[in-house]
């Protein structure tokens, strides 16, 4: 039995496909899902919204986390973990366009994360990736995130430069 | 907030976009920041200590809509005096990018990290009328124009 964090983000978009997808994990498994605006409620542990600082103490207590191929791709994996990734579709209404569809094919192949195309291939996603998963952290390099001070010297430089722009 | 040497507005639908904004928290908080933002669990639960002007989303598929935005973008603009502004989405700052263009405020957009070719229709049309587009991917350097790279900001 794994201790798995589902989270679908906070947008207004349902994305019923996956949280309808879940239920025979939560046969097998200690599942706490975040639904978001789903339609669909799972037979397991959910609430709607979840504060940030709470996501992220569920990401670094699950042992699996299934996600929406959103931003949450690159908290899991900076918790070193691989998360699975199920991509949000604009033609099921899943989103505006199909952004993540795009980011998790480019994803798959570089960086340390299981896709799941078929949502009814879950249940061996999650097996797959209790084996898997040591040796994608390994081989899976990501590049590393800009420091505070990185990112403070690149803002304060552009608007110094913008600000001079406008005044001349 | 320390020196405030700008004044910052920051814009920020619901969703993996405020993650962004917030990201660069070591920066705006140095300075005068406030917010125009969408109400939502995470937006208002996240921002409950800043200063937030609270608007709805938009949509190019609502042109009547977003007219009236850009009107109230304006009274916003002429209210909080920004020396720049800086969102990563989404439809909410078309408007506020549209009136900062209309008042001479120059805008940074910042590329959210999970686009990874051809961005969204708010994407685009911010992208055109930004003075900077923030890339945290080096390989978005060449399709972008203004690009500048920031780096992966989590």
């Amino acid at each position: 039995m794994a201790r798995i964090l589902v989270t679908v983000g906070m947008g207004p978009w349902p994305f019923d496909r996956l949280i309808g997808a879940i239920a025979p994990l939560c046969t097998d498994h200690d599942v706490f899902a975040q639904t978001g605006t789903a339609r669909i409620r799972p037979p397991c542990p959910h609430r709607q919204f979840v504060s940030f600082g709470e996501l992220q103490e569920q990401i670094s207590a699950a042992d699996v986390v299934i996600t929406h191929a959103g931003n949450t791709v690159r908290l899991v994996q900076r918790a070193h973990k691989v998360p699975i990734a199920v991509a949000r579709q604009a033609e099921l209404g899943e989103m505006g366009n199909d952004h993540q569809v795009h980011y998790l094919r480019v994803e798959e192949v570089n960086g340390p994360v299981m896709a799941v195309w078929d949502v009814a291939r879950l249940p061996e996603a999650v097996t797959a990736l209790r084996a898997e998963q040591a040796r994608l952290l390994r081989e899976r390099q990501m590049a590393p995130a800009a420091t505070p001070s990185q990112i403070i010297e690149t803002m304060d430089r552009l608007c110094a430069r913008l600000v001079r722009s406008r005044d001349h | 907030m320390s020196d405030c040497r700008y004044r910052v507005l920051l814009v920020s639908s619901s969703g993996g976009v405020l993650l962004d904004l917030l990201a660069l928290r070591p920066w705006w908080f140095r300075h005068c920041a406030s917010w125009v933002a969408v109400p939502a669990p995470d937006t208002t639960a996240l921002l409950k200590d800043e200063r937030v002007y609270w608007q709805p989303e938009q949509s190019a598929r609502r042109p009547l809509a977003m007219l009236t935005a850009v009107v109230r973008a304006l009274r916003i603009l002429r209210v909080e005096h920004p020396d720049v502004i800086v969102s990563s989405g989404s439809g909410v700052a078309v408007a506020v990018f549209i009136a900062a263009r209309l008042l001479g405020v120059p805008t940074l957009w910042l590329e959210t990290l999970n686009i990874v070719n051809r961005p969204g229709i708010a994407s685009r049309v911010c992208g055109k009328l930004a003075a900077v587009v923030l890339v945290q991917r080096p390989a978005l350097l060449a399709s972008r124009r203004r690009a500048v790279l920031v780096g992966e900001l989590y």
